[in-house]
């Protein structure tokens, strides 16, 4: 039998709110072991948002830099981080609001992990954020979750 | 020295690719754009110098390599639009592309239409205005609106610039390419309507035949735009995804080609359906990066070899007035722009010079018209003209953007 999202999905996720302000996110970050992707959940725990490594990165950059991601031709650059520009004073005035990303990809926890997998790899991402019918937070998924599930199906346990 | 090689189209796109990649590496290495070195290779290759990329492969089995590029460009181009993006769009950035984009248009056409006939010989005796110097010069200023980023965000880059010319700046160039593209569909519906009208332009081949262009086109784009939705939930990979992505353009752009609709306004519609349609989108724009260096080498090569001397002796007056129409325009329009919009004065006087580098997207749409063979009275005069105008501008625009930059006190680190 297929296994499933909701059999094998992490539902012991943090999550932050639109109005966590920068200082406390970076706190939550500093925790994670590997390349933090937070979800961003309004009151009722309905998925809203997500705040990744990228979002730090571009946030403070000296200038707006989505806007040139579609420019045809145009070299892409190495940012350098250490050239970010951040004061102490944003660690209040920065809210996750100000960070997220609005266009999220979510799986549904009925959705067998062979589908999720390929979603992953076609959107080069290793985590994703579980929702149900109501797009309500249930977990988070990554591709090592999904491997580890593997080599269990497989018998080695 | 001419090489006399019997050349085939295959033998003819890796020459393009493989020495063009090394022209871009070497243009690199002196901080000039890869662009630039491919256009100089490309120059080399043609007929002018060492003659391996002849004019019979350029115009006749080449010009795929300018269709799929346009495609390409063309869906980018389209997929920078959401409309949630363009909702945020600044009241002052909006004025301002719009005053400099159409400054620059009226501006060039202007001076091409009453000067050109005085110092722009076409090949042809007597040429008829209506039929070589009012299409060719609705071309250009259509072509003319584009503005190449990569000169000024490579002068931002290194000099660190911030404040409010480099954010407005950098607002407007987004929003050029999108006009080029929609300018450059009408002008050449209605230049090609303007030479097909037979002494006097009836009124349905000058409003009509566009209109239903147009409508067409973003009919066509719609539907490949929903087909592409569609398929892309098949993807299991990446590579999958790109192999969708990129047939549906091809598909699009061989589609409209076959029915006489608009490829530039095809492709850049499924661009905005995709980028408004489907919540997470950034992977079907950024799967093109993977293809885009070598259909670019490729494609910016190839515009390099269509340099002719033989033309050249007659186009540089052409390139003289194109530098100067669109020049005028940027600059007026900037100023007119921000002064409706209430931009900073260091805004108003200096933004103008940031929008005069132009390379790529002026290169392709030129390209793309010059393949058009009711425009051969006048083609190979067009394209020379705005090689020769890309070339003086990739020289002399970086000067202007670092000095409009350093004016408005945006450059802090010498």
């Amino acid at each position: 039998m297929d296994m499933l999202v909701k059999d094998i999905m992490k539902k012991d996720v943090v999550s932050v709110k639109r109005s966590t302000p920068l200082k406390e996110l970076i706190n939550i970050l500093k925790n994670f072991h590997t390349i933090p992707l937070v979800p961003v959940v309004d009151d009722d725990n309905g998925l809203i948002g997500m705040v990744s490594f990228h979002n730090l990165i571009d946030a403070f950059l000296p200038y707006e830099s989505s806007i040139l991601k579609t420019i045809p031709f145009l070299e892409r650059e190495e940012i350098d981080i250490f050239e970010l520009e951040i004061t102490p004073e944003m660690g209040v005035l920065v809210l996750v609001d100000d960070l997220m990303d609005t266009k999220v990809l979510a799986v549904n926890e009925e959705e067998p992990l062979e589908k999720v997998y390929n979603l992953m790899k076609t959107h080069s991402i290793d985590k994703l954020p579980v929702v149900n019918q109501d797009q309500k937070l249930l977990g988070m998924i990554g591709d090592f979750d999904i491997l580890i599930a593997v080599f269990r199906q497989k018998g080695i346990k | 020295m001419h090489f006399n090689i019997q050349m085939n189209p295959l033998l003819g796109v890796g020459i393009l690719i493989i020495v063009g990649y090394f022209g871009g590496m070497a243009a690199r290495k002196i901080k000039f754009p890869r662009i630039s070195g491919y256009i100089f290779i490309g120059m080399l290759l043609g007929s002018s110098f060492f003659n391996i990329i002849t004019q019979e492969l350029i115009h006749k089995q080449l010009n795929i390599i300018t269709d799929i590029t346009l495609g390409i460009i063309a869906y980018l181009v389209g997929g920078s639009l959401s409309i949630e993006g363009l909702k945020k769009v600044r009241k002052d950035i909006a004025w301002i592309s719009l005053f400099e984009a159409f400054g620059a248009w009226i501006f060039a056409t202007s001076i091409i239409l009453f000067v050109g006939p005085f110092i722009v010989k076409l090949p042809i005796s007597p040429p008829i205005f209506s039929k070589t110097y009012l299409p060719m010069a609705l071309i250009i200023g259509a072509v003319s609106l584009a503005t190449a980023p990569a000169a000024t965000i490579a002068i931002i880059r290194e000099y660190k610039a911030k404040g409010p010319l480099t954010t407005i700046l950098l607002g407007v160039v987004t929003l050029d390419d999108a006009y080029a593209i929609i300018g450059t569909a009408l002008a050449l519906s209605v230049a090609s309507a303007c030479v097909a009208g037979m002494g006097s332009i009836s009124m349905y081949k000058m409003i009509l035949s566009p209109m239903l262009e147009i409508i067409g086109s973003l009919c066509i784009g719609a539907i490949f735009g929903l087909i592409l939705m569609w398929m892309s939930r098949l993807a299991y990979s990446k590579q999958s995804l790109l192999a969708i992505v990129f047939g549906i353009i091809m598909l699009s752009t061989g589609l409209s080609k076959m029915l006489n609709f608009s490829c530039l306004l095809v492709n850049m519609f499924i661009g905005f359906i995709i980028i408004n349609k489907i919540g997470f989108h950034k992977e079907m724009f950024t799967v093109i990066d993977d293809i885009e260096d070598v259909i670019f080498a490729a494609f910016f090569t190839l515009a390099g070899s269509h340099l002719d001397l033989g033309i050249m002796k007659v186009a540089w007056t052409l390139s003289l007035l194109i530098i100067i129409g669109r020049f005028s325009g940027k600059l007026l329009g900037a100023r007119i722009g921000g002064s409706l919009s209430g931009a900073p004065p260091m805004v108003k006087k200096y933004l103008g010079f940031g929008l005069l580098p132009k390379a790529g997207v002026t290169l392709g749409l030129i390209l793309l018209a010059v393949e058009n063979p009711a425009f051969s009275a006048f083609g190979e005069v067009m394209v020379n003209g705005v090689l020769g105008s890309v070339v003086i501008n990739e020289l002399i625009a970086p000067m202007l953007v670092k000095f409009a930059l350093f004016k408005a006190g945006e450059i802090t680190s010498s």
